[in-house]
């Protein structure tokens, strides 16, 4: 006892008031705790990856789609002048406003055209796929192309079909994406299965010990989704369907045929950014990691943690018990 | 609820009373929902004002017809408003006194959702005839409009599960053009906007809109006709 009085009158004339600074402290925790939290949210580069079996996906281009010849393509242009007396849609083609590829109208589904010409970016697409069917759907090409061939495609679009589209490949693409479709549109599949990843830094990244994953959970069928940028725009925010959105690398597959589903694998690009995930409700699901995952997954952090408090246990083993009076 | 929504609350039935229209029921039928309801009804408004969100009252008026003013007894008319979301919905008969005159004709808002209506974006669809009848003439309505309004376009919201649609007025002689997709993401109850100028509708009769909604592999078309009675703000 007396042992212990002498130690605190030590503490005491050392650090006046200790209990006030561990008050100060405590509080300052407290405040602290939801600012850096906040500041985390907001400001944090995170890289979002996300693997998503889907039956359409909807992509504004940030870069032009080029490079890829789709073979065999049934290609859906706007006519010279609409005729309302024409009647039809072959393929979601209107024969009203617009024209298929003139062999694939007369005959087979693979006597389409070869097609490689080159979307600009701005250009709005519909990517949906059925059994035995991929189309690519303009749905707007930006106003500066009026009066070129690529405008005569808005409206209209690239459909394959049959052996054409076994011969899809893969399909890289960049720009404002929401992976799946809403409830409203109800003739296209949303996603139907998938996983998401997010990584990011941690404290010791500082160190070169490189990302981490913070988070990872399961797609479930149903939804749809789509990166949002974290950061405010002062002005026109990149929107897709109305949403201010990040910027998606896509790359567009279709694995299996029979099911028709489009294998899309979207990567963000490494900044603040959220995913968004719509269900049938209104009030989207934002996903991000915490400030808690960057410290939990932080492999240096939690090595410490695991010996210190080893240590302590270790110290509480050896150190005599105190007796009582 | 905001005082300025009282007044409509306390005056326009009285007013509308004078006028000669009030609810053919007791209550304001209207239900808000947590989450959206997804609507299976292709025509979703008809109106000579656009949807956006407004901090204005909720008023809703349309021109006179003449079977109004001209009848011996009150005529039905059904009065549909819905929010894009879908979470909003009413639909409410009025009933249109005998003989009546003015120079619109003002369906009161008595509901209490008001704030509720102020932040989305919401159509009007009003039709002749009781509420539950396959009616298919529509009286443009004018919703939230300002005092003096002038509208020169007539604007048809549709529900095409996102698919390109056109409209043509007629034989499409004189007015033939696509509508503009306005579909969102959690917008569930129309993805359509028709806009055809009013210059192009008859003066005298029913103007037959022919709509084609262009799916994955049909063209499905139908037609809807709406009254030459056209309101000015």
């Amino acid at each position: 006892m007396a042992e212990t009085s002498a130690r605190n009158r030590i503490w005491n004339t050392l650090l006046p008031g200790r209990r006030q600074i561990k008050m100060a402290l405590l509080v300052g925790a407290l405040l602290a705790a939801p600012l850096a939290s906040r500041y985390y949210d907001n400001n944090a580069p995170r890289s979002i990856l996300v693997e998503a079996d889907t039956g359409a996906l909807h992509i504004t281009l940030t870069s032009e789609m080029r490079g890829k010849t789709f073979q065999n393509a049934l290609v859906c242009r706007s006519r010279e002048k609409r005729d309302i007396t024409l009647e039809g849609a072959p393929f979601g083609c209107s024969e009203k406003t617009h024209q298929l590829t003139p062999a694939s109208a007369e005959g087979g589904s693979s006597l389409g055209e070869s097609f490689d010409q080159a979307l600009p970016i701005g250009t709005k697409l519909l990517i949906f796929s059925q059994p035995g069917r991929i189309s690519l759907v303009v749905e707007d090409i930006p106003v500066r192309y009026d009066g070129t061939d690529v405008a005569r495609l808005e409206g209209g679009g690239i459909t394959l079909t049959g052996d054409a589209a076994k011969t899809f490949g893969s399909l890289v693409l960049t720009g404002y994406a929401v992976i799946g479709t809403a409830p409203v549109k109800s003739d296209n599949l949303s996603i139907i299965g998938g996983n998401y990843q997010i990584s990011g830094d941690t404290v010791s990244s500082l160190r070169g010990f490189g990302r981490r994953m913070l988070k990872s959970g399961e797609l479930r069928s149903g939804a749809h989704l789509y990166f949002r940028d974290r950061r405010e725009k002062e002005k026109d925010p990149d929107t897709v369907l109305d949403q201010p959105a990040a910027e998606a690398r896509l790359h567009v597959s279709v694995p299996n045929f029979e099911t028709g589903l489009l294998r899309v694998t979207a990567i963000s690009q490494y900044e603040p950014v959220d995913l968004t995930l719509l269900y049938y409700s209104t009030e989207p699901l934002v996903i991000r990691p915490s400030i808690i995952d960057a410290l939990a997954n932080d492999p240096v952090l939690v090595l410490f943690a695991t010996l210190v408090a080893g240590i302590v246990t270790i110290f509480q083993f050896l150190l005599p018990r105190s007796r009582a009076p | 609820m905001r005082l300025k929504y009282l007044l409509p609350l306390v005056l326009l039935p009285s007013a509308s009373l004078a006028q000669g229209i009030e609810l053919a029921q007791e209550d304001f039928s209207e239900t808000v929902s947590e989450t959206s309801k997804v609507s299976g009804d292709i025509v979703m408004g008809v109106m000579l004002t656009g949807d956006a969100p407004s901090g204005m009252p909720p008023t809703i008026v349309t021109g006179i017809a003449d079977q109004w003013s001209g009848s011996a007894e009150a005529s039905p008319v059904c009065v549909r408003l819905v929010s894009k979301d879908g979470r909003y919905e009413a639909e409410n008969t009025y009933l249109v006194g005998a003989g009546f005159k003015g120079k619109n004709a003002p369906f009161p808002y008595l509901g209490i959702y008001a704030d509720f209506l102020e932040s989305r974006a919401a159509v009007v669809l009003v039709t002749s005839g009781r509420c539950g009848e396959r009616s298919v003439s529509a009286i443009p309505a004018l919703w939230k409009a300002p005092d003096g309004m002038r509208p020169d376009t007539l604007q048809v919201y549709l529900n095409t599960a996102g698919n390109p649609a056109s409209v043509a007025v007629g034989r499409g002689d004189t007015f033939f053009e696509p509508c503009t997709d306005i579909s969102e993401l959690t917008g569930l109850k129309y993805t359509t906007r028709c806009t055809i100028p009013v210059s192009v509708l008859p003066k005298e009769n029913p103007a037959r809109l022919t709509f084609f909604v262009t799916r994955s592999n049909t063209e499905e078309t139908f037609t809807f006709e709406v009254l030459p009675i056209f309101a000015d703000g």
